[in-house]
């Protein structure tokens, strides 16, 4: 069973946070303030933390910034009343994982706990196709070594042609994977954003398949460079 | 506000200080030149009196020995003239002239060294001759000069006229060139006291209102920075300027104290409201899970779908208040084709046929997820009204603008209703009954953000033929494309 710690101030949520994790088959080890936190951080053998910003004594950041420092892999959402563009890029910044707007649903929270958990297992620390790296954690794209601006929706993108290398990837699919939508709602934004990736990492990268889909390959040619300059 | 940027208000005071400098020494001049002329002028007369008391004295003398002798009375007085001319002493513009009525003309006599007032005269001496009483005179000479004249009759002792005494001096040359003198005196140290008093008065000035200049700076940047924190730090002493300060403190302060309880407010009813939401849909989750009949999980569905309304509907009035107090947004370089397509994937589903006319590459400058909400609850309200006709969705730049266009061909909004479209909560007569859904928000909200972008948005809108929304932004360059140059690919490994 996954474990995890819940720091968070309001009992009220704090007890629904609990009851609904259990439900959905979660161990939950509550804290009501950051102190708790940080000691039950240090001792248990957590898997995941779930963090409220607001606390009363030490603030929700110190508290992430203080576990970073003893459990630097950890994974932390937060949780959070303050949407502010600022408090969320403060958040991802010093270090979150992901976060939680209040109100939230605890069934979404139960997914993004399990994809945060998946993630850990499986994610590497950067994803790298020929002279192209994607650092998810980071937010960052690299193409023979100097950053490529991308969009967050353009980074998961990428990441997803990445992941799949040589396969093709259905419109569907894309749509599944990099925008959520389980259905095909006819519009053209797969087709806009590759287009916007291709502008942005060259062209040749993303192969479309007529009829099916889209394919990452790495260009022979700059496959045989990047190897010769390798080597 | 910014007519025309004034002069420094120190230099104004300066220039002010300056011209009363000036005046001052004008009229000090002017008095100065003024006592010295008349000093001048009393020294020519005093002078003048002296010679003329030097001949008077001797002559009775003459003329008694003259009467006594039995002689003819010129003759002692032609004597004594001759005398007294050749053994006086004159100077240059001085002169003396001795009429003597029963001598034959030349009767001037004329010592060397002594002003020729006979010829400088000319006609004025004879019609000075017939007038009978001592006097002075202001004279004006042939050559122009100003003469100051004592004209003295000479009695003997029976009291018949001998002759008469003409004494004079130029007063023009010596009082003139005095005063010139002077006035050069005056004039280059009246110049150099008047730069001396101008370049002190304009430091002393500056330095009295740096302390106002430090303000007006400081104002400044905390009218640019809208950190209401700060305070002006000159601390001087207490005089008009020091209580300015202390005032713009205090009410600095008091302005902070009004926007921090305000945001506390916004803080806290946000965190009271999102609170018993989170826990009410928790809760619900939570039963909904063990619920088995089908009525009972449509129930739960829909009191979970109107949480989320109402979720929604706290989160763009919190947005909209927020807005209100200022709320700074991302500046970034945005494409919007992508925003475009988001917004379209977001709203549209499966119900509509949009056509899109964006060139990939254009970019505004903005916050992408704002701009996304912008164009999501333009396109929205554009399917609610769009009665399923085809909705437009174009983007163009136009100058250092980007505008980008949502149209529907719904029935239209009526030109009454048109001007109110933008206001929060309202809801057309006709809108009223044909649209469910929507709090009413979405186009104030809209708005507010492009507003907040420093963009605006208009609406036309035909009866029966549909409305169209063009909201304008500024445009930026598109962030860099990929370009492989060759070097680049030798130069650099890859892995």
């Amino acid at each position: 069973m996954t474990h995890l710690l819940l720091i968070e101030d309001d009992s009220r949520i704090r007890s629904i946070v609990e009851q609904g994790l259990q439900a959905r088959g979660f161990l939950v080890s509550p804290a009501p303030d950051g102190e708790t936190g940080l000691v039950m951080a240090r001792n248990l053998d957590v898997e995941l933390v779930l963090l409220d910003l607001i606390l009363p004594g030490i603030g929700g950041i110190e508290v992430l910034n203080e576990i970073r420092t003893f459990k630097p892999r950890l994974p932390v959402i937060l949780l959070t009343a303050l949407d502010d563009t600022t408090s969320k890029v403060g958040g991802l910044d010093a270090g979150a994982d992901d976060y939680m707007t209040k109100p939230f649903s605890v069934e979404e929270l139960a997914a993004r706990i399990r994809a945060r958990i998946r993630g850990v297992a499986e994610e590497g620390a950067t994803l790298r196709a020929g002279p192209l790296s994607v650092d998810l954690a980071a937010h960052r794209a690299s193409l023979f070594g100097r950053d490529v601006l991308l969009s967050a929706r353009e980074l998961t993108l990428l990441a997803s042609l990445l992941r799949h290398q040589g396969e093709v990837l259905s419109r569907r699919k894309l749509l599944q994977l990099v925008w959520k939508v389980d259905f095909d709602p006819g519009s053209n934004v797969v087709e806009v954003y590759v287009a916007a990736l291709r502008r942005k990492i060259g062209a040749d990268f993303i192969e479309t398949v007529r009829g099916l889909g889209y394919r990452f390959v790495v260009p022979d040619e700059t496959l045989a460079e990047g190897q010769t300059a390798a080597r | 506000m910014h007519s025309k940027r004034a002069m420094p208000l120190s230099l104004r005071v300066a220039s002010i200080y300056a011209m009363l400098v000036a005046a001052t020494l004008l009229v000090a001049a002017g008095l100065a030149l003024q006592f010295t002329r008349n000093q001048l002028s009393g020294q020519v007369d005093s002078q003048i009196t002296i010679l003329t008391n030097s001949f008077k004295n001797k002559v009775p003398e003459a003329v008694k020995n003259d009467v006594a002798g039995g002689s003819t009375v010129p003759n002692a007085l032609a004597q004594e003239t001759k005398l007294w001319l050749g053994g006086a002493s004159f100077f240059e513009g001085e002169g003396a002239v001795v009429s003597i009525p029963n001598l034959p003309p030349p009767n001037i006599f004329q010592p060397s060294g002594a002003y020729n007032l006979g010829q400088d005269l000319g006609g004025t001496l004879y019609a000075l001759l017939s007038v009978p009483r001592a006097k002075w005179l202001n004279l004006r000479g042939r050559t122009g000069a100003a003469l100051r004249v004592l004209r003295v009759p000479i009695t003997d002792p029976s009291g018949h006229l001998a002759g008469i005494l003409i004494v004079g001096a130029t007063q023009s040359k010596v009082v003139n060139h005095a005063v010139w003198n002077l006035l050069k005196g005056i004039g280059a140290a009246s110049a150099i006291g008047l730069v001396f008093a101008t370049t002190l008065g304009l430091f002393a000035v500056r330095r009295t209102l740096r302390p106002l200049e430090n303000m007006s700076h400081e104002v400044e940047s905390i009218q640019e920075t809208d950190d209401l924190s700060k305070r002006l730090s000159g601390r001087g002493p207490r005089d008009e300027v020091g209580r300015l300060a202390e005032g713009f403190d205090r009410m600095l302060g008091r302005l902070q104290e009004a926007f921090m309880s305000q945001r506390r407010f916004l803080s806290d009813a946000s965190h009271e409201l999102r609170t018993p939401m989170t826990v009410v849909r928790g809760q619900l989750e939570l039963l909904a899970m063990d619920v088995e009949s089908l009525t009972g999980r449509r129930s739960m569905s829909i009191a979970i779908e109107e949480l989320d309304r109402m979720g929604r509907i706290v989160e763009d009035l919190l947005l909209l208040a927020r807005l209100d107090e200022g709320m700074t947004l991302a500046r970034d370089s945005v494409e919007v084709e992508l925003v475009v397509g988001e917004a379209l994937l977001r709203t549209i589903m499966d119900s509509g046929d949009v056509r899109v006319q964006v060139a990939p590459e254009l970019c505004i400058l903005g916050d992408a997820d704002r701009l996304l909400q912008v164009l999501t609850n333009l396109v929205a309200n554009a399917v609610r009204h769009g009665r399923n006709a085809p909705i437009s969705v174009r983007g163009w730049p136009e100058g250092e603008y980007v505008k980008i266009e949502v149209a529907d061909r719904g029935p239209g909004i009526s030109p009454e209703d048109l001007p109110h479209v933008f206001e929060r909560l309202y809801r057309g007569s006709k809108a009223r009954s044909e649209s469910p859904g929507g709090a009413g928000l979405g186009l104030a909200i809209a708005a507010s953000l492009v507003k907040a972008m420093d963009g605006w948005v208009e609406v036309t809108s035909t009866l029966g033929l549909g409305t169209t929304f063009t909201v304008t932004l500024p445009g930026a360059d598109p962030v860099s494309s990929y370009r492989m140059p060759a070097k680049e690919r030798k130069k650099t490994p890859a892995l």
